[in-house]
Order: structure tokens, then sequence, then C-alpha cells
């Protein structure tokens, strides 16, 4: 999983983003990391030191120059899209909400998903508990739109009870 | 760990600009208000609107998270809370 800063600091916000770590290969590019870690502590935003221990421990920190700085998104944006067209793994997704990011990764045919189907599918994977997803999704609430979290719920909700964490 | 610079602080150009007596008569009960000089006054009025307009554009999908913070100069974590605090809903439908 390719993150853009979106990505992160929400993931970080459900509570979630250490085992998202755990569970799946975690690429920040090294403009992603400025954005979310660096740029956060110098303002004293306290998930940013949340975040640069996540990092750290488990995530991968991709050291890629900024290929172009005009660009239509930001630095930590074009940096992921960078990372997706060098890995040339189809596979890879990028973590965003970004609406507009979003929008051209779609239109490029580049795979991405957004932080609350992220906990979706970790809870219908069985990587964690309904319970725990429903958590993460009441903790993600405040950052994302009313429709996407009642359709996130919806979707933990229709998980087989029997679910254990692994 | 810092793997980037901090960017430079963007440049600013003087911009001249015609305002209603009116206006400028608000402003200075503003600037007496919170000890600041006019020109602080329009330029901090003028940065609200900008944060609001730019926070409702990434809110439609015309302008990503990291360009408009980058065009405001501000972080990540300052686009949530300007969309928190204006009520402005951001992330996909």
């Amino acid at each position: 999983m390719i993150f853009d800063a979106d990505g992160l600091i929400k993931l970080n916000r459900a509570g979630i983003l250490l085992t998202v770590a755990q569970a799946y290969r975690c690429i920040v590019p090294s403009e992603v990391y400025y954005e979310a870690v660096t740029a956060g502590l110098a303002m004293h935003h306290p998930d940013a030191m949340d975040i640069d221990a996540i990092i750290s421990s488990e995530m991968e920190i991709w050291p890629e120059p900024l290929v172009t700085s005009e660009s239509m998104f930001g630095a930590g944006e074009t940096a992921a899209l960078n990372l997706f067209y060098q890995m040339g793994d189809r596979m890879a997704n990028i973590i965003s909400d970004d609406r507009n990011f979003r929008v051209h990764l779609t239109g490029i045919g580049c795979p991405s998903i957004v932080p609350s189907d992220v906990i979706v599918r970790m809870a219908q994977l069985k990587l964690i508990t309904k319970e725990r997803a429903l958590d993460a999704l009441d903790k993600l609430r405040p950052h994302i739109r009313v429709s996407r979290f009642i359709a996130s719920v919806d979707g933990v909700e229709a998980v087989n009870d029997h679910s254990t964490e692994a | 760990m810092t793997t980037q610079p901090k960017p430079k602080k963007p440049k600013t150009v003087p911009v001249p600009i015609r305002l209603s007596e009116m206006l400028l008569e608000l402003a200075d009960l503003h600037s007496t208000e919170h000890r600041i000089n006019r020109t602080d006054t329009l330029r901090q009025w003028m940065y609200q609107a900008a944060e609001r307009y730019a926070v409702s554009l990434v809110s439609e999908g015309r302008l990503s998270i990291g360009k408009a913070s980058e065009l405001l100069d501000v972080t990540y974590y300052d686009i949530y809370h300007i969309a928190e605090k204006n009520g402005i809903e951001l992330g996909t439908e």
C-alpha cells in the first residue's frame, strides 16, 4: 500500500494505522512523510508523533526525489503517484480519501482505497474483529462524509459474526 | 527523521486595490478592537476567506488537500481544522 498524508492521518485517527502497517507492506514517500510528520511536528500536531513512531517501526520510507514541483496536486500526492508508476505494481493501492486525487487516480486506472474501506476490508478478511472495525469507524466519523460512514458501517455489519481477530 | 527541507516562505507581492470607505471604517473598528493595524486586518480577513474557499474546493473535489495546503501555506492538519471550523465535509462520497 502506498500512503498519502490523508491516508496516514485518517487511519491513525481511527486508531488502526499500526494494525494496517503490520498486516500489509506499507510505503510512505518521503514527501508524504514530510507532510504528515515533519510539518506536523513543527506545528505540534499530536498525531504527528504517533504517525512517526508507526512509520519508523513498521513502514518503509521511499526516498524518491520529487519529479516536478509544478503539479495539480501537492508534493506528497505527486510523490505517491510517481511511486506507483516507478513500482510498476498494478496490485499496489494508494490509500487516500482526497476526492480530487482519487478522481484522478480512477481516471488513470490507478487502484486506490479510502481509509474507511481499508477498515471494512480488514474486517472482511478477519484481520480485525467487527467490534474493532466499528470502533475505528466511530473514531473516523468526524473526518469523513456521513454517507461514507453509513456505507462503511453497513459493510462491517454485513461481515459474518463469527470473526476473530488474527 | 527529516527527509525534506522545510519549504521557503511564499513570495509576497504588493497588490494595489480600491476598497469602499465603509469597508475601511469597519476594518478600522476591527483593528482597534484587536490592536492590529488596518493592513493586518484586511490581510487576516482575506486569508480567512481564502481558507474557506480553498477547503470548499477540496470538499467539491476541485482541489486536492495537498495542493490546498501548499497554496494556503498550512499543514494537512490545518486543512482538517479549517474544514471542521467551517462545517465543511471532506473526503469521497
